[in-house]
């Protein structure tokens, strides 16, 4: 099974910036994909089409739980909140993520 | 979690489906309020919104391929289409589900009994590492002095076995008990569930605490917790029920009677406990942890040699020479009886199961012809070659497991059936059943099966061919050598089964026609077993007693008495003595062993054997030499054609010991008895029909008969003997009404139980066999069948050029028996090979036996013949309009 992402995401950084972005307090997936982009400054682009099945896999593996309440203009939407596995799952990838980061940094830097 | 996660939205999915569209809906409307929001139209930004969110049914089944793995989804769409397409063809399936159903149930029959027997661990602790001390039976001594000497074994089971009866507890009754030593249930893991099991102060007295087993606690007592403490008699000795034995026990067969009803301490009388000559003990150990079978041996030699150099009286074999001491795993002496018969039994089932899977790949190959059309639009959608091959095999794994969870529910049956055709004592019994290891087999065939049957069509999927198939509507007669292979292939392996079938049951004829040496009708017997309370004169003037009342009954003309009666079975009873070694007083001698067999006054004439010269009487006063009549094997090697009447003989330690004194060496015992020969009795088979007459000596029962507690009353009546037996019962319960006399048989039904064993085999083959015609024959009419409808083109236009329907018919049937006759060829060298396999358990009949090859090839081509001709009469009867214009 794959799951296609957006070219100019790192792989496997995804659920990374979902969690990260549902830490704030509940979102739904709208708001998901808005925030990652104002604050990435238009840089991350998260298409709808990877942005769902990631949610749905991030629910898959107990990292969200969703819940029904109200957008922005009075209608039902989801709303995702993190669970403590979910906040754990967080701590992991970032902390991977750095290292991984890290490592590559070196790597370009050396001459 | 994540499993149940999955399970929980799997459940949910509809539900889910909805939230999932709800909230891209929700999405989209927002992402069109802020295209609205950045200046767009309505419309412009609707659209805009909707290009953005992607394809929604791709985003649709990629989240729910999350939740499902997505084989797991394709896999329940195959079975799906499976069974629709099962529906659409209900002749197919059923006959694939009925054929591969009745394979698995005899194939799940036979493996649940080989299972059960043979390859099954022990059910007791550190079961690989019991062994069982071979070549019969040990006497008392033997057994304590390997118990000193050999250091591999950490734990010792010692039973003797012997059937005693039960009086004080309402009626007699004949129970089988065993005296066990004291590590037995240590060593075999028994437990108590009511009171407890023996200690070592059990072992100290005269051995008068007893256990009752599980079941004989339950059928005789009630389950009646406060057993213990109940006061009876066993064997004429006073005796305490100090608990009940855990029904999970299994007794080990070989060392213990099975049932064994009560069990007692094994206390060695003091007259027997140093006297080699008693073998009485079954034997076995457990090894200790890490000892091999081969290094025990080793060690089992070298204490048979220090054993023999410390007490050679004890531990020699009476030539002076170490009494060898052979252990064996328990499992193999326990299966060795059953151990070949049972493998050539589940090789036979074996091939009929190969005729099974031919006959489902034939059908499935007739199917996948019928289908080609089908298979070529799915393939011209887009499915790949591997997808349609998975579909094909999906197909036939589901038939196939339907088929095997219907064969399982044939092998349940199939077990009771075999375990009700055994005679009573199959080996391991209550560890053959239908378990999950079973049951693994039973699927594990199915799939194998069906694996097989389905993937034979998929190899045939080819591009080329389905271009055809989709052109012409039909697939061309193509892999029609296929075919025909399996048609060959079908009835060689039903001619193995059919010859094996036929060699055994003509072996069966062939035991039942020996000529028993004594008259079968109208004589019956009293199986009758007078216990440790009766002293051998007592023992003796019962049976005149009996004798005389018996001879008094209206309608019986004779009776007599003895130990043995022809085609009594000897499972744990003790027949005669047994010597080595008869010679003629100053002449030829034969160092073969010995039956002597104590018999009563008139028992050849009663049985009416025929004998030359005279026999003996119960009057005349008995001294030595006393009379005996000897059988004509031992004449004949004692005294050639020389007239062996009214010559001495001496038997065993007697003759030996006359040799020596010939040879110069001391005699070591000289005073055995010595016999005067009165008669010869010619061809009796006295140990069963298939049993060659041994060396005998029939001796006076008022000499040695005491010291035997089995008893046999024979009598010959002038009609029928059933319709006496309770005469006799009559007659033996006036001379002591505690004497249990339930096993009196007519002579027919004695035979009738020493058949048993032979019967059973003969009989399954001969049902293997007859499966395997009718698979062999649905195989060739299902074959044909299809050869004429794929061929029906070409009939028309034969009948429409002129052609007989006669000719027409007499074609297809003689294709079919040019293949049978290739499959017999073939099947004939399988046979050859199969008979040699069956050579042991075969009795007067070659492996070779024309006559058994010749009736199978016979039947098997009438067979084939028969199932072509159907087909082929509707293919000659073909309208060759209809035909040509259907196509």
């Amino acid at each position: 099974m794959t799951i296609e992402r957006t070219p100019d995401l790192l792989p496997g950084t995804l659920d990374l910036l979902v969690l990260k972005a549902v830490a704030r307090g509940p979102m739904h997936g709208y708001g998901i994909a808005q925030h990652l982009k104002q604050i990435s400054g238009n840089v991350l682009q998260v298409g709808e089409s990877s942005l769902y099945p990631a949610l749905q896999r991030l629910m898959l593996n107990g990292h969200l739980k969703p819940e029904w309440g109200l957008s922005e203009n009075n209608r039902r939407a989801r709303f995702y909140t993190l669970t403590a596995s979910g906040r754990k799952q967080l701590a992991a990838e970032r902390a991977e993520f750095d290292r991984m980061i890290f490592a590559i940094q070196r790597v370009l830097a050396t001459a | 979690m994540k499993l149940l996660r999955r399970l929980a939205w799997w459940w949910n999915r509809n539900a889910e489906a909805r939230a999932l569209a709800d909230e891209l809906a929700e999405h989209a409307a927002l992402k069109q309020a802020e295209l609205v929001g950045q200046g767009l139209s309505p419309d412009a930004a609707a659209r805009a919104a909707r290009r953005a969110m992607g394809n929604a049914t791709w985003m649709r089944e990629e989240s729910r391929a999350v939740w499902i793995w997505p084989w797991l989804e394709r896999l329940s769409q195959d079975i799906r289409y499976a069974l629709r397409s099962a529906r659409k063809a209900p002749t197919y399936a059923l006959g694939v589900i009925a054929i591969t159903a009745l394979g698995i149930g005899a194939a799940t029959t036979v493996f649940s009994v080989v299972d059960g027997v043979l390859l099954r661990p022990l059910p007791y602790p550190g079961g690989e590492r019991l062994v069982y001390f071979d070549n019969g039976s040990h006497s008392p001594p033997r057994f304590r002095d390997w118990q000193r000497q050999i250091r591999s074994a950490e734990g010792w089971a010692a039973s003797w076995r012997e059937s005693q009866d039960m009086v004080g507890a309402g009626a007699p009754q004949r129970l089988m008990t065993a005296q066990v030593s004291p590590q037995f249930f240590e060593v075999f893991g028994g437990r108590p569930a009511v009171g407890r099991l023996f200690t070592a102060g059990d072992y100290d007295g005269d051995g008068s605490q007893v256990i009752l087993s599980g079941q004989f606690w339950r059928q005789r007592f009630g389950a009646d917790p406060s057993v213990v403490g109940r006061r009876f008699t066993i064997g004429g000795r006073g005796v305490e029920v100090i608990g009940v034995l855990d029904d999970r026990f299994v007794e080990p067969d070989q060392i213990v009677p099975r049932p064994t009803h009560v069990w007692r301490p094994l206390v060695i009388p003091p007259a027997i406990a140093t006297d080699r000559r008693y073998s009485i003990l079954e034997v076995a150990a457990r090894l200790k942890p890490g000892t091999t079978l081969a290094a025990a041996r080793t060690e089992m030699n070298q204490a048979a040699r220090e054993l023999f150099s410390q007490n050679p009286e004890v531990h020699g074999n009476g030539e002076g020479q170490p009494e060898p001491i052979v252990i064996l795993p328990l499992k193999q002496a326990i299966g060795s009886r059953m151990d070949k018969p049972l493998w050539i039994l589940l090789g036979a089932v074996g091939l009929m199961l190969l005729i099974a899977c031919a006959n489902v790949v034939n059908l499935n190959l007739a199917r996948s012809a019928d289908r080609a059309r089908e298979m070529a639009v799915r393939a011209s959608l887009g499915a790949g070659r591997g997808r349609l091959a998975r579909q094909l095999v999906t197909e036939s794994v589901t038939l196939g497991l339907v088929a095997g969870a219907i064969g399982l529910a044939l092998a349940y049956f199939g077990v009771r059936g075999i375990s009700a055709l055994y005679p009573g004592d199959l080996p391991r019994a209550a560890e053959i059943g239908i378990d999950a290891r079973v049951a693994a087999f039973a699927v594990a065939i199915a799939i194998l099966i069906a694996t097989a049957a389905g993937l034979a069509p998929a190899f045939a999927l080819k591009s080329r061919w389905l271009n055809e198939a989709i052109k012409t509507g039909a697939a061309r007669a193509g892999r029609s050598r296929s075919r025909s292979a399996l048609v060959v292939a079908e009835v060689a392996l039903a001619l193995m089964l059919l010859v094996g079938s036929a060699l055994l049951f003509r072996s069966f004829l062939a035991i039942v026609n020996v000529a028993p040496g004594f008259t079968l009708q109208s004589v019956g017997v009293a199986n009758l077993v007078l216990g440790d309370r009766f002293k051998p004169e007592q023992r003796i003037a019962f049976a005149q007693a009996a004798v005389q009342r018996i001879r008094a009954i209206p309608g019986i003309i004779d009776a007599s008495t003895g130990v043995v009666a022809p085609m009594a079975r000897f499972g744990n009873s003790r027949c005669c003595w047994g010597e080595r070694g008869a010679r003629v007083d100053g002449g030829a001698r034969t160092d073969a062993r010995v039956m002597l067999h104590p018999i009563g006054a008139r028992y050849f004439e009663t049985i009416g054997a025929s004998v030359n010269g005279g026999t003996f009487s119960d009057e005349a006063p008995l001294a030595s030499p006393y009379p005996v009549v000897i059988s004509a094997n031992l004449a004949a090697k004692l005294f050639g054609t020389a007239n062996p009447l009214g010559r001495r003989i001496l038997t065993g330690t007697a003759a030996r010991a006359d040799l020596k004194v010939t040879s110069g060496t001391a005699p070591a015992e000289s005073s055995g008895p010595s016999w005067v020969v009165q008669g010869v009795v010619t061809g009796l088979h006295l140990f069963g029909l298939d049993q060659d007459a041994e060396d005998e000596v029939f001796v006076p029962y008022r000499q040695l008969g005491g010291d035997f507690d089995e008893i046999k009353l024979l009598f010959r009546t002038t009609g029928e003997p059933a319709a006496l037996i309770p005469a006799v019962r009559a007659a033996i319960a006036e001379i002591d009404p505690t004497v249990p006399a339930d096993d009196i048989v007519t002579m027919p039904a004695q035979v009738h139980r020493t058949l048993a064993e032979p019967r059973f085999y003969s009989t399954l083959m001969a049902l293997f066999g007859l499966l395997a015609l009718i698979l062999a024959a649905a195989g060739i009419y299902a074959s044909m069948l299809y050869v004429v409808r794929q061929q029906s083109r070409e009939m028309g236009i034969r009948v429409a050029l002129g052609a007989q329907p006669g000719a027409i018919a007499r074609m297809v049937v003689g294709g079919a028996g040019r293949l049978a006759l290739v499959g017999l060829l073939i099947g004939g060298v399988g046979a050859v090979a199969l008979g040699k396999v069956l050579r042991g358990l075969l009795f007067g009949v070659s492996p070779l036996d024309p006559v058994a090859f010749g009736t199978a090839s016979l039947v098997l081509i009438l067979t084939a013949l028969a199932a072509a001709y159907l087909p082929a009469r509707r293919a000659g009867e073909a309208d060759p309009l209809t035909v040509i214009r259907t196509d």
